[in-house]
């Protein structure tokens, strides 16, 4: 700005630059470079939303979401799950299947050890009795491994659970 | 994330997370019943060992009770439900007959 100032000692002019330290200036100077915000300090700053610096942006422009990768990966652990809970499921009811299907062996087999459980202790008291056939039978059993226990045997009752027998080879 | 967009994946999680529940569940189950059925399978099995020894014990029973004419073996089988008959012509027989032990 030139300015040209009369001083009081005389005519003389005296002409220059003078920046006068006006409020139009300031203005200006603040509406070119504003500067930066500042937060008071130790107050962390708040975003509303993401700073759009650091966000990525797809072809369109718009911001990549995680929908998709969270939809893909929830699909295909939805399917395994669910491909292993139905593998489950099938062979439970082969189990079942089994199971049932044994339940009629399973029978005869306990009826069978209860019988020879039966028999052993029966041949194994008469030959406690003195009965020569019975000690005869059950020496010849004990030379080939097999002892009898009169012991009250628990077995061929639950056919779930197998107990041993009371004849063991 | 929109708000469907928010809700669409918290039910696949929902239905992820049911899925595993059942599977660890049924896998549990799976391996209770398997090792069931293994067990009584090696029962059975057993039993046919068994099975062996039994008809020896009884067929063993009967020959001498009926070589020796052993009213208290007799009964006994009899009381097991198994019956012998002697048969006389039988070739080899050291004893009266060679028993046929029959349960009934």
């Amino acid at each position: 700005m030139n300015i040209k100032q009369n001083t009081p000692g005389g005519p003389s002019s005296v002409s220059g630059v003078y920046n006068k330290p006006s409020a139009d200036s300031d203005e200006a100077q603040e509406t070119l470079h504003p500067p930066p915000e500042r937060e008071p300090l130790g107050r962390p700053r708040v975003y509303t939303q993401a700073p759009t610096r650091t966000q990525s942006l797809g072809a369109r422009g718009e911001p990549f979401s995680a929908f998709m990768p969270l939809l893909l990966g929830g699909l295909a652990l939805l399917g395994w799950l669910g491909f292993q809970a139905w593998q489950f499921y099938v062979e439970r009811q082969t189990l079942q299947a089994a199971y049932a299907s044994q339940q009629q062996t399973v029978d005869g087999a306990a009826k069978l050890r209860a019988s020879l459980d039966t028999l052993a202790a029966d041949t194994q008291r008469l030959a406690d009795s003195g009965n020569p056939t019975a000690r005869t039978l059950v020496d010849e059993l004990k030379k080939r491994g097999v002892t009898i226990s009169t012991a009250p045997a628990n077995a061929a009752s639950a056919p779930g659970a197998p107990a041993t027998p009371a004849p063991a080879r | 994330m929109s708000k469907l967009q928010y809700y669409t994946v918290t039910l696949i999680a929902a239905a992820c997370f049911a899925a595993m529940l059942a599977s660890t569940i049924l896998g549990y189950n799976n391996a209770k019943a398997r090792a069931d059925v293994n067990q009584r399978q090696q029962f059975v099995q057993q039993s046919v060992q068994l099975e062996g020894l039994y008809k020896e014990i009884v067929r063993a029973l009967a020959e001498m009770g009926a070589r020796n004419n052993d009213g208290d073996v007799k009964a006994m089988l009899q009381k097991n439900g198994i019956t012998y008959t002697a048969n006389a012509n039988a070739p080899g027989s050291p004893a009266p007959g060679t028993p046929a032990p029959v349960r009934k």
